[in-house]
């Protein structure tokens, strides 16, 4: 594979928004540059694969949260998930307003969390975003329910 | 409130090095390549690997070819792996794991090289465990002290069973400066020189010793180079000449402590490396096989 090969040129018109979406999984900037560049390391390696694809920047996303929630899985399988929203979280006038939704989120299991960025920052539609995290649409519609009601201990006005 | 405020508040001006991000990348991407290139066998001489083979504590007269069946709590007499000269301690052995072999990989070039290192990387351990074929991988960027720039020490250590009954000749076209020798305890260890990859800024090159264990369970292969490969075409070169040579390399490889055993030390060592990259974080994660679905 040489430079000219388009890699580059691929990184340079995702890799933001690949950073933001990896920001809102990971809620810690270096955490999501690493993820960020463990996704385009693997693109590299399929770089033949990926360029032809339909929408190299959706197959891209999908390593991307593959890759989120299988290191979650390594590095945190004993975290559980709690049901509801700590009050901690919900001092919205304390703190700036991305460190509110950063912990807002952080209490959203991963899959959960990946579910409402999927389809409320990449704009999926149910359809698509189960199909990228391999569960059923129905599933992602409950989970999707679940966690806007978990959002609103801290943003009440929050519409679905 | 739609949710897509808060979020466009919180990442909308983050920002990435998206020159940076795309050279970490690509080396990222080909140290995967080449520990994918080592499991498979496929261009032993071509590949980066450098492997290493275990456990000559036969050498010492101590455990004959041990290292690499050794059990969970084995206790054995191994020569310490810091520079201690005293010849020999007791070492408690834990299974090898990719920090282990890193730890393991920068005590050996202490002792044959003075630098500084950085980039530490690493795979293996229970992930590739299996009962017919084990493997570790490790690599470090060593900058020697005469400064004349970086370069990337790299090993594998394999079952031997990879080889399939290949040859540790000297026939492949693409080695160079080759040459094989038969160790007094009957391993065999081939030092060669990777054919040079031409680049508008001279030549990428790599050097390897390649050490098989004299029952042939064993491999272990190091590698130094005079940069970073960062495509099959393509290389950042920092210096004339790798980091280590064709000797230094041959010493690497005949240290006593490599195996699928290790002392418990380099475990220990290879927990505190930093940076470090697990590249099982990589490996282990499956790429979707088809493309999904624009969105």
């Amino acid at each position: 594979m040489s430079r000219s090969d388009g890699f580059e040129e691929f990184v340079h018109a995702t890799g933001n928004r690949m950073l933001r979406t990896a920001l809102l999984l990971c809620g810690d900037h270096q955490q999501a540059e690493d993820l960020t560049q463990t996704t385009y390391a693997k693109v590299f390696n399929r770089w033949r694969v990926v360029s032809r694809a339909d929408s190299p920047v959706a197959y891209t996303r999908t390593i991307l949260t593959r890759t989120y929630l299988s290191e979650r899985r390594l590095r945190r399988s004993g975290e559980i998930p709690v049901e509801f929203i700590t009050e901690t979280a919900s001092k919205a006038d304390d703190v700036p307003l991305r460190l509110v939704l950063f912990d807002a989120l952080a209490q959203l299991s991963a899959k959960d969390r990946t579910v409402l960025v999927l389809r409320y920052w990449e704009d999926q539609s149910v359809a698509d975003t189960a199909s990228g995290l391999g569960i059923s649409e129905a599933a992602c519609r409950t989970r999707t329910s679940r966690a806007l009601a978990r959002l609103r201990t801290v943003y009440p006005d929050l519409e679905a | 409130m739609k949710l897509r405020d808060p979020m466009d508040d919180a990442v909308g001006d983050a920002t990435a090095d998206l020159g940076r991000l795309a050279y970490d990348s690509r080396r990222l991407g080909m140290q995967r390549r080449r520990y994918r290139q080592a499991l498979s066998g496929v261009g032993v001489a071509a590949t980066a690997a450098v492997i290493f083979s275990a456990v000559h504590l036969a050498s010492s007269g101590s455990v004959a070819g041990t290292g690499a069946v050794a059990g969970d709590t084995s206790a054995v007499a191994t020569p310490t792996p810091s520079t201690d000269p005293s010849p020999t301690l007791v070492a408690e052995l834990v299974p090898l794991t990719g920090r282990g072999t890193v730890a393991a990989l920068r005590a050996a070039i202490e002792e044959q090289a003075q630098g500084t290192y950085s980039g530490f990387a690493g795979q293996g351990g229970q992930l590739h465990k299996g009962p017919h074929f084990r493997a570790t991988y490790g690599e470090v960027e060593f900058t020697p002290v005469d400064g004349t720039g970086v370069g990337v020490v790299g090993i594998n250590v394999q079952d031997g069973s990879i080889l399939d009954g290949m040859a540790l000749d000297c026939t492949g076209a693409s080695m160079v400066e080759c040459q094989v020798k038969t160790l007094p305890n009957g391993d065999r260890v081939r030092t060669y020189l990777e054919q040079p990859v031409r680049t508008a800024e001279g030549d990428g090159l790599r050097r390897v010793a390649e050490l098989v264990t004299s029952d042939r369970s064993l491999r272990v292969v190091v590698s130094a180079t005079n940069g970073f490969e960062l495509a099959s075409s393509q290389w950042d070169i920092t210096r004339p000449q790798p980091v280590l040579t064709s000797a230094q390399l041959s010493q690497i490889v005949s240290q006593p402590w490599w195996g699928f055993k290790i002392p418990r030390e380099y475990e220990t060592a290879g927990q505190e490396l930093t940076p470090y990259t697990d590249l099982d974080a990589i490996t282990a994660i499956e790429t979707p096989s088809l493309a999904p679905s624009p969105g």
